[in-house]
């Protein structure tokens, strides 16, 4: 996409002179200038479907996805490995990698085969596939290093199945994966489109053990898109310059594992009809922030930073608030912050005729235990709790980021399991 | 030159500049090789053989279906349930290896859809009187336990495989454009119906019997290779090892498929590595002068 292009694109999209979306904004290296001042990435939905986001970069010691600012789309979808071998194995990732690496970029895909076989590419995105700001960041479920591949010895200290927490209601068919990706683009048809396209040249290796789609929605009216109740989604989050504290992986991981970051997926149900039916003022009282504007109870605007040493009581922002339990902005809980990059869902109706809708509550973390769980833990009975059902999820590592055109997703732990530790 | 062989000329060459900078990375498990440059083109006489080969290998297993059918219906006179469900799990399965499924993909016409068809998409489903052979047999069996109705019904399919005559078995199978075509398409859509009915159980009424039915699949897809075999061969040189490994290991993943979910995620996979191998087949057997 050219200069104009992406000018244009975001003009169409409502967000030039919004100031905040600098060039390079799509880039898989966030920058501050991305983020809102509390350290939110900005969200990128636009207004006219027809255009298309510039390209990210997929090479880099990260992958992209993690710190790229919200994309309008996107699709998260579980794998169980059928390979059966290492080589197999080794074959997997690269057959991803090389499919990515395409995608990411866009283009006219050959066609080796000519007449003699069906087209390589599914055409779903017309003949010159649209790069449309594509991430597709790969993980590592705690079951891949079981005992098919001799990959025990080299799990991330971290990294488990995910157990139930008190007020979880999982369903194994949505629960876990031995690989998890998640896709998000400009738009639902270059997700599917790459996730079509993916599963295609992996079909003997992998089958998808669960996918769900996400979508992020447009600033109504201004900043930060709301979720399904309604609230802002997305405000606080630490700043990029905290990741290698708060981020990636920590040297006491495996050595094959930096540049990673582990990745909780949790979809939780939201119960709109019931919680519809609570008043404003009840429901701000369990999120702590004011419903319209997204400022915390305290402030005036979403940017604000609450202030809990000046209302220690919670007579301002209770005690019991979503957002003053989950982060407590006390020097001690500093360390658990976590980077959040959720997507709301639509999955048609319940059975009890209710709409099945929630949020795929998608954070990145340097450490499972000290971070999202030791903040799991705490919400555990927290008010809302009564309105969201948590069925299914999982808890990943997103790999290292494939550092240029002769790497290729977990050749860090690929070789070094196949011999030499 | 016909227009269809033009247009091959040119992917070919289009194919061998693309093959000198050799892309496309494929897991091993789904690759079938390239296509061989210059293949020569295909004559309709060149199919003449491999045509005659399975109508020998159809008739040899209508020979064994019929007088499986017939044990089915005195094992219903006798009011043998059992016996029943033993009898028509045998004739289904010589039914199946002759490669026909339900009339979507299936060559023998309207006479195969009668033999083999759903209830889905009929006035009535189940219920409808258009609802006819081996799965309407199968719902009186396993789902309604009407062993009245499954006499009847099972008198309705003899009498429909009765009609399964060298007459119009080859005017199905017929050295017409058409039909060559459809005929050629079952190299993969044999497995395409394994994969969209059977691992789907959308083709179950209740007899559960996927996984044999799978492999029954996996029989008539190898004959489809064997009779065609020597066309495919120096077309694409790597596809017919590849599709036997690959089938291998679909039979080796029947066995351990009894095993819940990880076992069927397994199965699933290698009957779709499989069709990605095979479906370049019809591709690459381009029949030149069918449409003279
Ligand atoms: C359906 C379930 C959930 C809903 C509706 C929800 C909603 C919200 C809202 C409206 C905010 C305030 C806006 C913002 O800062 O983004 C927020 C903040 C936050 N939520 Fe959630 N959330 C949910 C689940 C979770 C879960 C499972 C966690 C687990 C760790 C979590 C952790 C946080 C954190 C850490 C913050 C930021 C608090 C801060 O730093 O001030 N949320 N959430």
């Amino acid at each position: 996409m050219s200069d104009t292009d992406r000018r244009n694109f975001l003009r169409r999209a409502g967000i030039v002179g919004a100031g905040a979306l600098g060039a390079g904004a799509l880039s898989g290296q966030a920058d501050s200038a991305n983020l809102l001042a509390d350290g939110a990435p900005q969200n990128q939905a636009g207004a006219d479907p027809a255009a298309t986001l510039p390209a990210v970069p997929f090479h880099g010691t990260h992958q992209a996805g993690i710190l790229t600012p919200r994309q309008p789309a996107g699709a998260w979808v579980a794998f169980d490995v059928t390979a059966d071998t290492r080589q197999q194995l080794t074959d997997l990732f690269k057959a991803i990698t090389n499919e990515v690496r395409f995608l990411t970029a866009g283009g006219v895909r050959p066609d080796p085969h000519g007449t003699f076989a069906p087209p390589t590419d599914s055409g779903t995105l017309g003949t010159d596939v649209p790069a449309d700001g594509l991430t597709a960041t790969l993980g590592v479920g705690a079951s891949l290093f079981d005992h098919r591949f001799g990959l025990a010895a080299y799990r991330p200290r971290r990294l488990q199945a995910m157990t139930p927490f008190p007020n979880d209601n999982l369903d194994p068919a949505r629960t876990g994966g031995d690989l998890l990706l998640q896709l998000c683009a400009g738009s639902q048809d270059t997700v599917l489109h790459a996730l079509r396209q993916i599963t295609r040249v992996t079909r003997g290796g992998m089958q998808i053990r669960w996918c769900e789609d996400g979508f992020a929605s447009p600033a109504r009216p201004t900043g930060v898109p709301r979720n399904h109740f309604a609230f802002k989604d997305g405000i606080a989050n630490p700043l990029p310059d905290a990741a290698p504290q708060l981020l990636w992986a920590a040297a006491s991981e495996p050595a094959w594992t930096r540049g990673g970051t582990y990745h909780v997926v949790r979809i939780i149900q939201m119960f709109t009809e019931f919680w519809d039916r609570v008043s404003t003022q009840e429901q701000q009282q369990m999120i702590g922030r004011n419903r319209d504007s997204g400022a915390p109870l305290d402030g005036s605007k979403e940017t604000d930073t609450p202030h809990y040493g000046a209302d220690p009581a919670g007579n301002v922002i209770p005690l019991t608030a979503h957002i003053r339990v989950a982060n407590p902005r006390t020097a001690k809980t500093e360390k658990e912050r976590i980077y959040r990059r959720g997507y709301n869902y639509d999955r048609g109706v319940d059975l009890n005729g209710n709409l099945d809708m929630g949020l795929l509550f998608n954070a990145f973390c340097q450490d499972l235990d000290r971070q999202y769980i030791a903040i799991q833990n705490r919400l555990v009975g927290e008010p809302m709790v009564d309105y969201i059902s948590p069925v299914g999820g999982g808890y990943f590592f997103a790999l290292p980021g494939v550092r240029d055109k002769s790497d290729h997703f977990a050749a860090g732990l690929l070789t070094l399991s196949s011999g030499a530790r | 030159m016909s227009a269809r062989l033009l247009s091959t000329v040119a992917a070919l060459a289009a194919m061998a500049a693309l093959t000198a900078c050799g892309q496309t990375t494929r897991t091993t498990d789904t690759s079938a090789g390239p296509v061989a440059p210059n293949p020569a083109p295909i004559q309709t006489e060149q199919l003449l053989g491999p045509m005659g080969s399975y109508e020998t290998y159809v008739y040899r297993h209508l020979a064994t279906l019929r007088p499986q059918l017939a044990t089915l219906q005195q094992d219903l006179a006798a009011n043998n349930a059992s016996a029943a469900k033993r009898d028509w799990q045998k004739a289904r399965i010589s039914w199946l290896q002759i490669g026909q499924d339900d009339q979507q993909y299936g060559a023998f016409g309207n006479l195969g859809g009668a033999i083999d068809g759903l209830a889905a998409g009929l006035k009535g489903g189940a219920h409808s009187a258009a609802f006819t052979g081996f799965h309407r047999v199968e719902y009186d069996l396993y789902t309604s336990h009407n062993l009245h109705a499954a006499q009847a019904d099972t008198a309705k399919l003899r009498s429909l495989v009765s009609q399964m005559t060298p007459q119009t078995v080859t005017k199905d199978l017929a050295l017409t454009p058409k039909s060559l075509d459809t005929w050629v398409l079952r190299c993969h859509e044999i497995l395409e119906d394994a994969l969209r009915d059977s691992l789907s159980r959308n083709d179950d009424y209740g007899s559960h019997m996927e996984l044999a039915s799978v492999s029954a699949d996996v029989t008539a897809t190898r004959e489809m290779l064997s009779v065609l075999g020597p066309l495919i061969q120096p077309r694409m040189p790597g596809l017919l090892s590849t599709a036997a490994r690959q089938l291998r290991t679909i039979d080796a993943r029947i066995k351990a498929a009894h095993g819940g979910t990880a076992a069927r995620e397994r199965l699933n996979a290698s009957v779709s590595a499989a069709l990605e191998t095979l479906a370049p087949v019809s591709e690459v057997i381009q029949i030149t002068n069918a449409n003279t």
